[in-house]
Parts: structure tokens; sequence; C-alpha cells
């Protein structure tokens, strides 16, 4: 998959630097023919001419984390994906995730939404919204 | 339940998956580190398990699930474990809403669920 650094090499996506970045930057992902084999071996799916749909999985982190690194004590809250429209699997996907909301509470408990919306060519293929629980 | 997968999670799964995924979370691939947490043990990414019920999904009901599907409402419940099978699980839809679960095969325990909502 292009673009990855090592964990170890990143910044620390804190709560403060999300909130005040507010999105990431654009990038292009794309998997090679090796690597749609490597997937479909792990999950167990069925290659066919379209990118998996388990694929809006990676991208939906991702999207906020490719430069930078997940705190530890983090915790899923909700996710949702919505495919739009089927991407080809030969063609990078343009990935942009935003901050749609990052609140404390009054007991100091902080939730971040992401939004992450893939694009293939001009199409809007797929969009995935991931609730987490942010350590302090 | 109309559709369903089985699969077997193990050690050798989640660090490729981590490989392939650029999430090496050390709960998930560093045994020594899992072991202190209060999970025990090292557990199976979240967005792996996502991406099992989202490719049943369009093996279920074919590109359409590409053409407006939402996955939505998912609660991870239990983690996933090395060494456990899970069994996956779309229902029946109704009103256009299949429900979606994935459940440890040793006891039924659910461990994750949510809605599909299929395209109009």
């Amino acid at each position: 998959m292009t673009g990855l650094d090592a964990d170890d090499e990143l910044p620390t996506l804190t709560f403060e630097l999300a909130r005040d970045l507010g999105e990431f930057p654009e990038f292009d992902l794309h998997f090679d023919e090796d690597e749609l084999a490597d997937y479909h071996r792990i999950v167990g799916s069925t290659p066919t001419e379209v990118l998996p749909p388990g694929i809006a999985a990676i991208f939906g982190r991702l999207g906020y984390l490719r430069k930078h690194a997940m705190p530890g004590g983090g915790v899923l809250l909700g996710q949702e994906i919505t495919w739009l429209a089927p991407a080809s699997a030969s063609r990078p996907l343009r990935i942009k995730s935003v901050v749609e909301s990052a609140v404390e509470d009054d007991r100091g408990r902080r939730q971040i939404v992401f939004v992450t919306t893939a694009r293939q060519d001009d199409t809007h293929v797929a969009t995935v919204r991931i609730k987490a629980g942010w350590p302090s | 339940m109309k559709f369903a997968r089985e699969y077997e999670m193990s050690q050798r799964v989640i660090d490729a998956w981590a490989d392939l995924s650029g999430d090496h979370n050390p709960l998930h691939v560093d045994i020594g580190y899992a072991e202190g947490t209060r999970f025990g043990g090292t557990i199976a990414h979240g967005h792996y398990t996502l991406a099992v019920i989202e490719d049943l999904l369009l093996e279920s009901w074919g590109e359409r699930w590409l053409r407006g599907g939402v996955l939505r409402d998912l609660r991870f419940r239990a983690p996933v474990r090395p060494g456990g099978r899970y069994r996956v699980m779309v229902g029946e839809p109704d009103g256009g809403q299949a429900h979606v679960e994935v459940v440890d095969m040793s006891d039924g325990t659910l461990v994750v669920e949510g809605l599909a909502v299929q395209p109009c």
C-alpha cells in the first residue's frame, strides 16, 4: 500500500491536535495486485473486478492516521460505512478525512468524530464515519 | 439468517492484517504487552471484522450493495481473539434493513452487531 510510514516515526494524534487540525491532507491510496491478493487471502473473500468494500475499514482509519500515531487507550464507539458507487480495483482512491466534531463533556470524557471520503476519478465512492473515545 | 460465513482467527491473520492496514497497535501484535492489558492477550483489529462483514454483504447482495448500501449502528461487544472461531451472519431484510452479527462459535457470545441498510 502506498505511502505508509512506521508508527514509531509518527507524531501522536492527540485530542488537541486533531481538534486544531480539523482536517487531514488528501492522499492517493492504491493496492497493487499482490496486496489485493493478500487482502482476499486474509479476509477470506473472493476477488472481483471491483475494489472489495472491506477496504473501507482500512481507509476509514488511515485517512486521519496516515501521518499520525493513534494514542493508547482510545475506544471505538461507533462506525458507519456508506458505499455510493463501485470502485475499480485497479485504480487509486483519493482519501480525505475531516474532524466533524471533537468534544469534551463535563466529566472530561473526550470524543472525536472523523468523516473520511473516498473518491475515484470524479466519483464519490464511499464515506466512513468513525466515533472514537479519545484518551486525555 | 440468510447469509453466513465462518472464519478462524489466528495471530498469523492478525499480524498479516496489521501489515496490510498499517495498524501495528501493540494490543494486536505484541503478545507480551497485550497480556498486561484488561484483555489478557492480543485481540483482532475491529476493522478486520468490518472488512469480513462488508465483503459478505457484497457476496450476499451483489454490486447493488455498492450503490447506496450502509453499514451502521455497529457495536463491538466482545473481542475477537486468536484461536477463536466466528460466524458472521446477515439476516433477512425487514423494511430494507438486515441485522448483522458476529458470534463466537464456542459459546454463542455476540461479539459484533449492526445494521445493513439495503440500497433503494
